[in-house]
């Protein structure tokens, strides 16, 4: 590589990132008004597209980030291990903070899909990037939101230059990890990102965030974006509440139970039920109510 | 022209007329009368129903959810965090408006208080407004998320979500009372029926009864439609509306036994119970349905536009429902 490339790629890298940054909200854009108005709309849109999610999982309180993949049936993806065993589920968005309740689970590749309560409008979904945008050396940035009520006016959004390593892909600790999770070297990028959407320079997504915190360690990887289209491919609305097709993935589960272990020392693993049975209750006077 | 029925008919004589004309006339009036009578009564069965009035009123960002207490629609704005009163007089127009602090977005009342319960923190909110725009607010600790929330004679019931529980909370002490009892997967709405206190689990689509002498489930969990997502006591039975497969759920009250599924259509989400009809909420069609529960068809139909999500019944039975997208607040009145 000599040195105008490289300098040219610095270039675009650097006008990438700023106009991300713009779209963010984050303050990178310098050039006056007709790039902020410019920008003003995708603001808005990114406002309402990531979300914070706050999960009590073992009366331990764990922050997670997500990303709005369905409007119309208020569905949220966010990484598994953040919500696994969680007795409360908490989506900070850009209009309320909501209740969550998990609808389906990837454990081997560590994803799982939220629905707000109560169902409101308001929510939009970020389009996905066209192209396989995780390559090394590739423009993105990682979006996620601070946790809590939405201050108005100002958008809640933190965005982090982030990039994907050449290297080999490091598995996540004690978790099985997608098999086409890539390395993301962000040393600057919290646990709490986990689960934030991967925007390319398109500002389109390229990917989710996937931050493992044990033993004091952080450990970065990333799934594409083609690889979740996918795996939501195979979901579909199930005959009751649930979201049925992701199965074959339930194998996983053991992995996701010792994190959870390690991590929270409260952790139940009857709290990781989707479906925990509830006995019916024999009172004087009552035994035929249900005959 | 058409004669009401019931007026007396008097016919004019000319004077002068011979009598046997008087007596034709008199006669065939006697025959034509009562076929005349029944066709206009049967014309006053067919009669369209009295016009609609429907009112709008703007709220703020995201109203979530209502209830009426006091002459007022008490609206949570879950995008102000802020609790609006809505004056239900002939023209509707905001009263008052309080600060929620709660992130509330489900509002219950039992006449006097008005109870808020909300994502944010983990509490209930009692509000008594008789003390103006300085409303007396209490916060009561739960412990555990706030879904949905209903008022009893002698307690506030909460359903509590991700748990899958239910709390019973006293209004005097504002304490919670005993454990929290567990229902299903994610309770999402409950109602206080005659006897016991039911709820809906929308997590795993099934009905839960709760004994509030003993505070436990009582009886197996009765299966519901898909996505069930609000609960209504009424007319001898519960009724649950299932927003993923368009019906109702019809649960007699008294044995906890499955009646009857209505197909509705569209997606209920909301249910409100009159003197004479149980009222239901499609959101996907905007409409407000009213439906006899005698005879489990619909009777009425009103669009209110929009996203509604949210419905209640005023003091004088106008039907009020919520537009979260576009920040209203819709009074069905004829």
């Amino acid at each position: 590589m000599d040195g105008s490339t490289k300098s040219m790629r610095d270039c675009r890298w650097m006008a990438g990132v700023a106009a991300i940054a713009a779209i963010a909200g984050c303050g990178g854009s310098s050039d006056g008004t007709a790039q902020r108005a410019a920008a003003a709309a995708p603001v808005g849109r990114l406002d309402l597209s990531v979300v914070a999610v706050t999960a009590r999982i073992g009366g331990d309180r764990e922050i997670s980030s997500g990303v709005v993949v369905d409007t119309d049936r208020g569905l949220i993806l966010t990484t598994a291990h953040g919500v696994w065993g969680a007795t409360s589920l908490k989506v900070a968005t850009g209009i309320a903070v909501l209740h969550g309740r998990i609808v389906a689970r990837d454990a081997c590749d560590d994803l799982a899909v939220l629905e707000t309560q109560p169902r409101l409008p308001g929510l939009v979904a970020v389009p996905p990037s066209a192209d396989g945008t995780l390559l090394a050396g590739r423009p993105i940035v990682a979006v996620r939101r601070k946790a809590g009520l939405p201050r108005g006016g100002q958008p809640d959004l933190v965005t982090t230059r982030v990039a994907v390593g050449a290297g080999a892909v490091k598995r996540l600790p004690r978790l099985a990890g997608s098999k086409d999770a890539v390395a993301l070297e962000a040393p600057a990028l919290p646990a709490a990102a986990s689960g934030a959407p991967l925007l390319g320079e398109d500002g389109r997504l390229a990917g989710l965030a996937q931050l493992v915190r044990l033993g004091g360690r952080t450990t970065r990887a990333a799934v594409p974006w083609e690889t979740i289209t996918a795996r939501l491919s195979e979901l579909q609305p199930g005959g009751r509440a649930q979201y049925v097709g992701w199965r074959r993935h339930y194998r996983c589960s053991e992995a996701l139970h010792a994190y959870a272990s390690a991590r929270h020392p409260g952790f139940r693993r009857g709290d990781a039920q989707l479906n925990a049975p509830v006995p019916a209750t024999r009172l004087p006077g009552t035994q035929d109510v249900d005959r | 022209m058409a004669t009401a029925p019931g007026h007396t008919f008097l016919p004019h004589v000319p004077h002068g007329a011979r009598p046997r004309a008087v007596l034709v006339g008199v006669l065939a009036l006697l025959l034509v009368a009562p076929a005349a009578a029944v066709l206009l009564i049967g014309d006053d069965d067919r009669a369209p129903p009295p016009s609609v009035r429907v009112e709008e009123v703007a709220v703020g960002s995201l109203p979530t959810d209502i209830a009426i207490a006091q002459g007022r629609a008490w609206v949570p704005s879950a995008g102000s965090d802020r609790l609006i009163a809505i004056d239900d007089r002939a023209d509707p127009a905001r009263e008052a408006t309080y600060r929620s602090r709660s992130g509330a977005l489900r509002v219950a009342s039992d006449g006097l208080t008005i109870w808020l319960a909300g994502a944010l923190g983990n509490s209930l909110t009692s509000v008594d407004p008789l003390f103006g725009r300085e409303a007396t607010r209490h916060s009561i600790p739960i412990g555990r998320d706030t879904v949905d929330i209903a008022v009893g004679r002698d307690a506030a019931w909460v359903t509590n979500g991700a748990a899958g529980t239910v709390t019973r909370v006293d209004p005097v002490s504002d304490r919670a009372l005993g454990p929290p009892i567990r229902t299903g997967r994610f309770p999402t709405a409950l109602a206080v029926g005659r006897h016991d206190v039911w709820v809906v689990n929308s997590g795993d689509g099934t009905l839960a009864r709760i004994d509030p002498r003993e505070n436990l489930v009582v009886g197996r969990r009765v299966l519901v439609g898909r996505d069930p997502q609000d609960i209504a006591v009424g007319f001898g039975s519960v009724w649950v509306a299932n927003r993923g497969d368009g019906t109702l759920s019809r649960i007699d009250e008294r044995t906890g036994r499955p009646q009857a599924s209505i197909e509705i259509g569209g997606a209920p989400s909301a249910l409100a119970v009159t003197v004479q009809a149980l009222i239901v909420l499609d959101s996907e069609r905007a409409r407000v349905i009213r439906l006899d529960p005698k005879t489990r068809r619909v009777t009425d139909v009103v669009r209110v536009g929009g996203f509604p999500t949210a419905l209640a019944v005023g003091d004088g039975g106008s039907l009020w429902t919520v537009d979260a997208r576009r920040g209203l607040v819709t009074r069905v009145s004829r």
